[in-house]
């Protein structure tokens, strides 16, 4: 959806008033999208927030693309499956006479909750443990829904490899799936 | 068989998505994004450096909106000299935040894009490096003997903040004139957009001052082996001039190559710019995520740390 400039302000609030809006309209679709991949709530945060600054960062020229959501949902997945490789980070900021703090807390209270429930579900462990690339083409196919083609675009690489990734992906969900064992990585042995 | 495990699929991330709190999303819409820009800035000379106070002035009208004004009051373009001893507590608030910043084991278990875990740094084997103090905020940075791990903390009136991060290992030695760029990032505090970079300087270099990409720039803290710099906003660091003994020269920061984002609008050649990173191949800039590090500076490779855009 192109952003529509409303009329009787001037042009740098009008852009402001826009992205604003981008915001409102999409940070909680780009939450999802990164929680699902990364599967760490506050590292998805994160990445939404960096996104979203990128996002500003060249707002006179997103706005004007077909669909903004989109590409701000292209550089998120890029930013996360881009940069875990290389290092990984957490971060928490801390302010005692802050509310947000509180609210932090608790959603990391939320957090441990949620991970009380994962464990009940063996399917939610299996994804959990997915190679973040695996998880987000899956989460790009039947979480976003959208068509391989897409999938291939954004993330960059051919239809071929997102079929096979998928593919490989619901293997291994439907082995962990069959499997009456604890859900773990092994080591080949040789 | 596979259909079921699709449609299972499907419910199973819903379900997870739904479970998301409120609390993150609306703090992320209560952010302020907006970067500086140029037609805001008011004049300056080209070329011409900022005085301190001129720099302050600057960033408080431009960079944090009506929405913040006062946050970040007080900050400078220069850091101020103070000794050690006048740092202590604000070393050991850090100290404190860092500790505190795991609420339980598995807060401190980060899955990288391998899906291996592994910990964050723990504070216990972390040592202060650096200390930057501009006007009432303090920035003091710590790290490990390999350089592997680091932590922050910016400490001020009405702000603070306190993060960690580690890296996949030990990081590559620095010339003797070059720095490295280890950790830099746009992120936002209570809505306000602020930048830090944080790296290694090599044993000759005396000074560094980034460029920011408005053409504004910020003296760093140089000591101890370590830089680093933060302001308000979220302009990027397009480049470093270093000082050594032999003279200066001005080292590009890969802000226009960002990992993860997709080519710019129009087939354009540069990447978006929500950070900057470390200066490695396969680094650049993914604000607030990881960073690899190389060397630039004087005499460094400085092609090492050009990228092209990689997010498509």
């Amino acid at each position: 959806m192109k952003i529509r400039p409303a009329a009787g302000v001037n042009r740098t609030e009008r852009r402001r008033a826009e992205f604003e809006q981008f915001v409102t309209d999409s940070s909680a679709a780009l939450l999802r999208t990164a929680y699902l991949v990364v599967w760490d709530l506050t590292e998805a945060e994160d990445l939404v927030q960096e996104c979203l600054l990128a996002v500003a960062r060249r707002w006179p020229r997103v706005r004007g693309m077909e669909h903004p959501h989109a590409y701000a949902r292209r550089m998120l997945i890029n930013l996360a499956l881009d940069g875990a490789p290389r290092r990984s980070r957490r971060r928490q900021e801390l302010d005692a006479d802050d509310p947000a703090i509180m609210a932090h807390l608790a959603d990391d209270a939320s957090s441990r909750a949620l991970r009380d429930v994962d464990l009940r579900s063996e399917l939610t462990v299996a994804l959990g443990r997915l190679a973040p690339r695996q998880r987000a083409v899956l989460v790009l196919r039947y979480f976003e829904d959208l068509p391989e083609s897409e999938v291939a675009r954004l993330l960059g690489c051919s239809v071929g490899t997102v079929k096979s990734t998928a593919s490989r992906g619901l293997a291994r969900l439907q082995a962990a799936m069959a499997a009456d064992v604890p859900l773990t990585t092994k080591e080949p042995t040789r | 068989m596979t259909q079921t495990l699709e449609s299972q699929l499907r419910d199973a991330l819903v379900a997870r998505a739904q479970e998301i709190p409120s609390a993150p999303a609306e703090r992320l819409q209560a952010h302020d994004y907006r970067p500086r820009t140029r037609d805001l800035r008011p004049p300056v000379a080209a070329g011409a450096l900022l005085t301190a106070g001129a720099a302050a002035t600057a960033v408080l009208v431009v960079g944090l909106g009506p929405r913040a004004p006062t946050a970040f009051a007080g900050w400078t373009a220069t850091p101020k000299a103070v000794a050690a001893s006048q740092t202590d507590g604000a070393v050991a608030d850090c100290t404190q935040r860092l500790a505190a910043i795991p609420t339980s084991a598995a807060a401190r278990t980060v899955a990288g894009a391998t899906g291996h875990p592994f910990s964050l740094p723990s504070v216990d084997t972390l040592t202060p490096v650096l200390s930057d103090v501009r006007g009432p905020f303090t920035f003091i940075v710590f790290a490990n003997a390999d350089a592997s791990a680091t932590a922050s903390c910016i400490t001020g009136p009405e702000f603070t903040s306190a993060s960690e991060a580690r890296s996949g290992g030990p990081q590559p030695s620095v010339a003797a004139n070059g720095i490295s760029v280890s950790w830099s990032a746009h992120t936002a505090r209570a809505g306000q957009a602020y930048s830090f970079l944080e790296g290694r300087a090599g044993a000759g270099v005396t000074a560094v001052t980034l460029n920011l990409a408005d053409g504004s720039t910020v003296q760093t803290t140089t000591d101890n082996g370590w830089f680093v710099a933060w302001w308000p906003g979220s302009t990027n660091a397009s480049g470093a001039t270093v000082s050594t003994a032999q003279g200066t020269s001005t080292t590009p920061l890969p802000a226009a190559a960002v990992p993860g984002c997709p080519p710019a609008p129009g087939g354009g050649s540069t990447s978006c710019a929500a950070g900057t990173q470390g200066m490695s191949a396969g680094g650049g800039a993914a604000a607030g995520m990881m960073s690899g590090s190389s060397a630039g500076g004087p005499g460094a490779a400085a092609g090492t740390t050009s990228q092209s855009s990689s997010g498509s």
